[in-house]
């Protein structure tokens, strides 16, 4: 009752509530409701636009044999595909600028073309991580790092520990 | 948010009294209220929400705290792993040329690999391999101590010395004649082989059991005592 | 001279503890002289700072003196400097790597509050404020004192160190850049403070912002002005011809000057309508927050980014810091609550601060969603164990449609009066700046440009062109009429008299001129890699043909590089000869850097950077070659926005019309 004036209030009720007097109880009682609306449409808006651009731009980490475990999980996406470059697997095209060869885990390997010079410490045996995606079989790749230190060289009889390779690529 | 605070809060409480957000008494005369009940309920109600705004605020600050620190945790990159990695498994294979002065005595390349030592004669020891550089300090320091070790265990330790990321060649071959070095020294063309061993800094010693697997690395300067004490626990 | 590099470390350590304890004193003597009303104590504490300033100056001067005496025995020095390097490269390493960043940022901290000790006037808020700033002084100073000291000793000095990292030491911009991303944070931690000592002292109204709006504003402008300095040191450096990536290390240092930027617009809302307040210390506490998170993403790893930073031992140190701003002053901020939640109203959502309000939303949906962007990797990776990286395709996709919003903002906001807007004027008014709008985009159309966010850009663009000429328009002309004097008479007398309005317009030119830049770089930026034969030349679609004159050899004390001399020719005449080259610099033998050559033009840029190598063997170079539409517009948009921020800042001068013809008869 009173914290609203009254519709019949005092000449000094009104000059004390110049501005806002006019704004019953109900009126701002359906504004806050209208605010509280929008602004749950908004967020809902902007959640699903969110989590839309997140789904389309989340670029996967993987190994080549957990790529062929479940290579439908992976169609169309871009993915960042690290492991080994296979020896004697290399070959650069200087004519194109094509650098191709094969990327192993020693489970599985996949053959990569990337567009572009050789960066400086890239060889055989290194661990390198490249990113794109795969047309007809074939990884494309854009963007080449190496990543180099002394854990990616697999042990003697060929196997690697799959998890310190994924460790020592991220 | 705010927007919603502001559309939230009483548009006739622009010229309440300052704590004005509960509206007074059904009774208009001011002289009726009773003034310390007021008080005392007001404070408690906006004690309360204070506490459980503040422990919203709580739980936040936990949830970000436990996902960073869960992200310290887990970062691999960590520079105290290095050593663990290598220590424990055979060493990278390297292959490098050496120094002219050792052409004589051990020919013109060293190489290492699985199966050990490729140099005549040497194979199947343990062995000492210390990368340096001429324009590092402590690098001086420890030159004679190889040196040294070399001549006292020359005929159960292979010393092998790796000249990496120096200025130049000449600056090199004056270091070793300066200390005038005997024991194998040759040089790490590219930075190669010093990137395949991790070092992080100059100058670092590798010590190698004789079928091959690395026992110890120091990173530093090393000495005799450090030396005699690795060396104790190689040799037979 | 054996003692002095003995003597000289030490001399760093005990300033950085002396620092430490006079700083811790100075926080203790604040809040005793606060507790107590005690002015002496308070004086005390003061002075204190001014000492904890002269401390770390003699730190900062210590390791000058180390890097330029080329003192090995420090592990800093050893680790970060060579002798053979050129001075400049010297002085600037204090701040190439970790411990001498944390040193820089330190003593300007301490330096900030040493100013502000003695500048800011005696009233209610100016002890608390100080004690906040010698809290954060303190955090910083331990730091270095206790996790990366600069100062520590190496037991067998190297003859020599492998110097900076030779990104860093490749561009004259990496001095700078560093210098001025600190200054805005520190410059923007003294409003901070302000407010945390208007909510200790239960004053929050607007006298904290108004007290601290030449600190906001240079804070801001430094940021704004950093941000844009590292992209350009991106584009010359790094070789892939860009300047932002959305790599986590450019979006932390990013948020802060969103927030910042909000909060500059809605301290005007506070400041005229005596509302906002909540929003106001939310944001100026968040902007703050933001600085530590930001500084403790980029250097404990726990976001893997291109940038090497590594990861320090200063992770912990940061995160800690960082709980304990958010847990005590948003706390404080939920304690005051019902002193701070505003008891106006908006009177309609189309008016100044209804503009003002919708650009604040939109500046921290941004904030927001570049902030989950960086961190997404991380909540994934704890939630399913996969490792996954956002790619820039989410950044551009989330941020362009609010860009494009707040750029429609800008136009219309400030020509929207307070409280309440009248209809006809609005419609009026955005009849031409829409109409303005659809012309640039047609113009742009028939131009040749098809793709939708850079034909907004353009037709928003010529819309807030519009609303500037309005703006001035309605300045202007009333006071022509009332004064009878020529356009550029009153134009002065506005531009000297509004020194925040002008500023305010001149800074929104310059928005105008980057977001097209950006729009033409971003959205016609072709990058290829062209083979070239040495003596050959190559023809490229934009009818620019590339002659491969010769190879080059440079050699310097400290660095070695190979490049080569390419003609750039446009129709049958040679516009310019650019030099790209790969540079190794001696101690970073493994990482060799590029130094691209840039051709900036009015309309498009000419880059060209050598991929793979230069050698005396190949008869051939393999050159990336990037054509950047109107790039060069962000740099000189980014000259305008400084000046006007300047502007801003100057002091307030009453204009005194050229001709004083007017002389008043003596009566």
């Amino acid at each position: 009752m009173a914290d609203s004036p009254q519709p019949n209030s005092t000449p000094a009720d009104s000059i004390r509530y110049p501005v806002t007097a006019l704004d019953s109880g109900r009126n701002r009682v359906s504004k806050k409701i209208a605010y509280g609306l929008a602004g749950i449409g908004v967020l809902i808006v902007a959640g699903l636009f969110i989590y839309q651009a997140l789904n389309t731009s989340l670029v996967y980490f993987i190994l080549p044999s957990e790529h062929a475990s479940n290579p439908s999980q992976y169609v169309n996406r871009r993915i960042r595909l690290g492991g080994i470059v296979e020896k004697d697997s290399v070959s650069f095209d200087d004519e194109q600028l094509l650098l191709n060869f094969y990327i192993t885990d020693s489970i599985d390997r996949y053959a990569v073309s990337h567009y572009g010079t050789p960066p400086e410490l890239f060889q055989e045996n290194t661990g390198v991580v490249v990113e794109g995606g795969f047309e007809n079989g074939v990884f494309v790749s854009d963007n080449l790092l190496v990543k180099h230190s002394e854990v990616y060289e697999a042990a003697p009889d060929g196997t690697v520990d799959l998890d310190m390779l994924r460790e020592s690529l991220e | 948010m705010s927007s919603a605070d502001m559309s939230s809060t009483e548009s006739s409480a622009n010229l309440a009294p300052v704590h004005g957000t509960n509206p007074p008494h059904s009774n208009n005369s001011p002289h009726s209220n009773n003034p310390t009940r007021d008080e005392g309920s007001k404070t408690s109600s906006s004690e309360q929400n204070a506490i459980k705004r503040l422990l919203w605020l709580i739980a936040l600050v936990a949830g970000l705290a436990s996902l960073f620190a869960y992200g310290i945790m887990r970062n691999p990159n960590r520079r105290d792993n290095i050593d663990s990695v290598l220590v424990g498994g055979p060493l990278p294979e390297f292959d490098m040329p050496l120094f002219e002065r050792y052409h004589d005595r051990f020919g013109a390349r060293y190489q290492f690999d699985e199966d050990g030592a490729q140099l005549a004669a040497l194979t199947g020891k343990p062995m000492i391999v210390n990368f340096w550089a001429s324009w590092c300090g402590p690098c001086r320091d420890e030159a004679p101590v190889l040196e040294r070790t070399w001549r006292q265990y020359g005929d159960d330790v292979l010393v092998i010395g790796i000249n990496t990321q120096d200025r130049s060649r000449d600056n090199a071959r004056a270091f070793l004649s300066e200390f005038d070095l005997t024991f194998p020294n040759g040089v790490d063309e590219n930075s190669r082989i010093g990137i395949d061993y991790g070092i992080f800094g100059l100058p670092e010693t590798f010590f190698v059991a004789a079928d091959g697997t690395l026992v110890y690395k120091h990173a530093g300067p090393i000495t005799q005592a450090m030396i005699d004490i690795q060396l104790e626990s190689m040799l037979p | 001279m054996p003692e002095l590099s003995l003597s000289l470390p030490m001399l760093g350590t005990a300033s950085l503890a002396l620092a430490m304890a006079v700083a811790v004193y100075a926080v203790a003597a604040g809040i005793m002289g606060a507790i107590r009303h005690d002015a002496r104590l308070q004086t005390s504490a003061r002075y204190a700072a001014i000492a904890v300033f002269m401390a770390m100056t003699t730190a900062v001067l210590t390791m000058q003196t180390a890097l330029l005496t080329d003192d090995f025995s420090v592990e800093y020095v050893a680790q970060t400097s060579r002798a053979a390097s050129p001075l400049w490269v010297k002085v600037v390493t204090m701040w190439a790597a970790l411990e001498g960043s944390i040193l820089l940022w330190a003593w300007l901290a301490s330096g900030y509050t040493a100013v502000v000790a003695f500048a800011s006037p005696n009233n209610a808020l100016r002890n608390w404020a100080i004690v906040v700033l010698n809290v954060v002084s303190v955090f910083f100073i331990s730091v270095n004192a206790f996790v990366a000291n600069p100062f520590t000793l190496v037991p067998n000095p190297p003859m020599d160190g492998p110097g900076p990292n030779p990104l860093l030491q490749n561009h004259w911009m990496m001095a700078v850049h560093p210098v001025l991303m600190y200054l805005g944070f520190v410059g923007l931690t003294v409003p901070f403070a302000f407010a945390m000592s208007a909510l200790i002292n239960k004053r929050p109204g607007s006298e904290w912002m108004s007290q601290t709006r030449a600190w906001t504003i240079s804070g801001w402008g430094f940021l704004g002005i950093a941000k844009i300095a590292g992209g350009w040191w991106s584009y010359e450096v790094l070789g892939w011809g860009g300047y932002w990536a959305w790599d986590p290390v450019e979006n932390v240092s990013f948020l802060p000057w969103l927030t910042a930027t909000a909060f500059l617009h809605s301290v005007q809302v506070q400041e005229r309508r005596r509302m906002l307040k909540a929003w106001n210390l939310l944001l100026i506490i968040l902007t703050f927050a933001l600085t530590i998170l930001g500084t403790f993403i980029i250097r404990s790893g726990v976001v893997s980014s291109v940038h090497a930073f590594g990861d320090g031992p200063v992770g912990p140190y940061f995160l800690a810091f960082f709980l304990l701003v958010v847990l005590v002053s948003f706390g404080l901020l939920m304690l005051r609550w019902d002193q701070v939640r505003d008891h106006g109203e908006l009177d309609a959502i189309v008016s100044r601060e209804g503009s003002f309000l919708l650009g604040n939303v939109l500046f921290l949906a941004m904030t927001f969603a570049v902030l989950l962007g960086t961190l997404f990797p991380l909540f994934v990776e704890a939630v399913s164990g996969d490792k996954v990286t956002v790619g820039a395709p989410f950044f551009n996709q989330v941020s362009l449609p609010i860009w494009l919003a707040i750029f429609a903002l800008m136009g219309i906001g400030p020509l929207l009066p307070w409280r309440k807007a009248s209809h006809q004027s609005l419609v009026k008014n955005l009849a031409w700046m829409v109409g303005i709008g659809l012309v640039s985009a047609l113009i742009a159309y028939v131009a040749g440009v098809r793709k939708v966010y850079p034909l907004w850009t353009v037709g928003f663009a010529g819309y807030n062109f519009a609303s500037i000429v309005l703006l001035l328009d309605a300045a202007i002309r009333p006071r022509m009429r009332i004064s009878g004097r020529g356009f550029w008479s009153v134009f002065g007398q506005y531009a000297v008299e509004s020194r925040r309005r002008f500023g305010s317009i001149i800074v929104h030119f310059s928005v105008i001129i980057m977001a097209l830049g950006v729009a033409g770089s971003g959205g016609y930026r072709v990058d290829e890699q062209v083979r070239i034969e040495i003596g050959e030349s190559v023809t490229l679609d934009s009818n620019y043909r590339l002659e491969v004159v010769d190879r080059f050899m440079e050699q310097t004390p400290y660095r070695v590089a190979g490049g080569v001399l390419v003609n750039v020719h446009r129709g049958n005449r040679q516009i310019a000869s650019l030099r790209p080259k790969i540079n190794v610099f001696l101690g970073q033998e493994q990482q060799p850097v590029p130094t691209p050559d840039v051709l900036y033009t009015v309309w498009q840029d000419i880059y060209l950077s050598v991929s793979g190598t230069v050698s005396p063997d190949q008869d051939f170079v393999v050159l990336r070659v990037v054509q950047s539409p109107l790039v060069a517009w962000i740099w000189v948009g980014a000259v305008i926005m400084l000046v006007g921020t300047f502007y801003c800042l100057l002091p307030k001068r009453r204009y005194v019309p050229v001709p004083a013809r007017q002389a008043v008869p003596a009566s």
